[in-house]
């Protein structure tokens, strides 16, 4: 009886498993030809003192980035150099294309926004931000 | 089909051909780099992986049905790659049967192109590549050719699997990883390891459009990349520098 329950136990593990594969290889796509939009790849790092937001963003110039930061999130919005025509979005259209990246991160730990320093290279941006430390320190006597 | 299968619609591998396998990995370089081989080497697709467990897509172009699991040779060479991030459970079975098939083509060496993560890539300009090899004779050609071993460290992933069956069926196996980004698919590095295979194999490949063209590749690059990086964090992918503790 437990050896049927155990199979069962294991199939069904095995089935979760495959269809957590299947509904990666089928999210929502990156990209929003209604709004022009396509979604950034970004990478969020927590240190013990900063919480690190790493961008990629190809076909950007750094003038035409805009960061918004708040305590928990961090708004990004670039304007790509030019135009970017794609025959390949997709099946059924012909052309898309898009303008912009725009991407609103939520943050592991609140952070302050006013201390935040990004830097900008080969079309990678790097937000460095400090976390709001909200402990004291306590002295042994 | 229970079992994978290696499906050749056409007969065209030559005698003890150099397989190079370009999986989709750290930064994606294996696979834009063997993309970029097969183009600008114009292969020809001749089969494909088939097995049950590999999700149920296919490729449309040009309104023709591919595979997302491809073979293409030209002469002496075989490139293998994938246009989709394989599962789990596909790792194991595709890495017996690389090994196999390499036994069966009597292959001279496998070669896999991959990335090396490297925390400080932003701040590099051409990304060194490093060299793993089977046996101690490839080792010897790897640092003759300028290619810096990695002594010390993991391999985790796929290529560590095809490493192990080619070890097993006495295979020469290369695995060449340049300096790359984790999570952002990296062109520049892909473009390193082409000119080290060149160093190691002769092929000449031409990457210039890899550098020119970086940044429309980083665009289209990022859906895969996405996919690819769920799944190496399945896997809990170990940096390749991080040192064993016997070793330490």
């Amino acid at each position: 009886m437990w050896r049927i329950i155990e199979d069962i136990e294991r199939m069904k593990r095995k089935m979760e498993r495959i269809m957590a594969e299947l509904a990666a290889e089928i999210e929502k796509p990156m990209w929003d030809y209604r709004t022009k939009c396509l979604e950034p790849l970004v990478s969020v790092k927590e240190g013990e003192e900063n919480i690190t937001v790493t961008v990629d963003l190809p076909c950007v110039e750094k003038e035409n980035i805009k960061l918004y930061a708040t305590e928990r999130t961090l708004t990004i919005q670039a304007t790509l150099k030019e135009e970017y025509r794609s025959r390949r979005m997709g099946i059924t259209r012909e052309e898309v294309s898009f303008e912009h990246f725009k991407k609103v991160i939520e943050l592991p730990k609140d952070v302050i926004p006013e201390k935040a320093k990004a830097k900008f290279k080969n079309g990678i941006l790097e937000v460095i931000l400090p976390k709001k430390i909200s402990g004291r320190e306590i002295r042994i006597e | 089909m229970d079992d994978m299968q290696i499906v050749e619609r056409e007969k065209v591998v030559e005698g003890s051909p150099i397989i190079i396998t370009g999986l989709p990995d750290v930064g994606l370089v294996g696979a834009i780099a063997s993309i970029h081989l097969i183009k600008k080497l114009s292969m020809k697709e001749y089969g494909h992986v088939e097995y049950d467990l590999i999700p149920p897509v296919i490729i449309l172009h040009e309104g023709e049905i591919k595979a997302p699991v491809r073979l293409y040779s030209k002469g002496k060479i075989v490139t293998l790659i994938s246009e989709i991030t394989l599962p789990t459970e596909t790792l194991m079975k595709l890495s017996k049967k690389i090994a196999e098939y390499a036994k069966e083509k009597e292959s001279r060496h496998v070669i896999m192109l991959s990335g090396l993560v490297t925390p400080n890539r932003l701040d590099i300009e051409k990304p060194k590549v490093y060299g793993i090899a089977t046996r101690r004779e490839d080792r010897e050609m790897l640092e003759k050719n300028g290619i810096t071993l990695l002594k010390e460290g993991y391999v985790t992933g796929i290529n560590a699997l095809i490493l192990r069956e080619c070890m097993k069926k006495n295979i020469s196996a290369i695995i060449l990883l340049a300096e790359s980004f984790n999570e952002f698919p990296d062109p520049a590095a892909a473009a390193a390891n082409l000119e080290a295979l060149s160093k190691i194999t002769g092929i000449k490949v031409d990457v210039k459009e890899l550098i020119v063209k970086a940044e429309e590749i980083r665009l289209k690059a990022r859906e895969l990349m996405r996919r690819t990086q769920q799944q190496l964090k399945a896997l809990k992918k170990v940096p390749e520098t991080e040192i064993p503790l016997m070793y330490r």
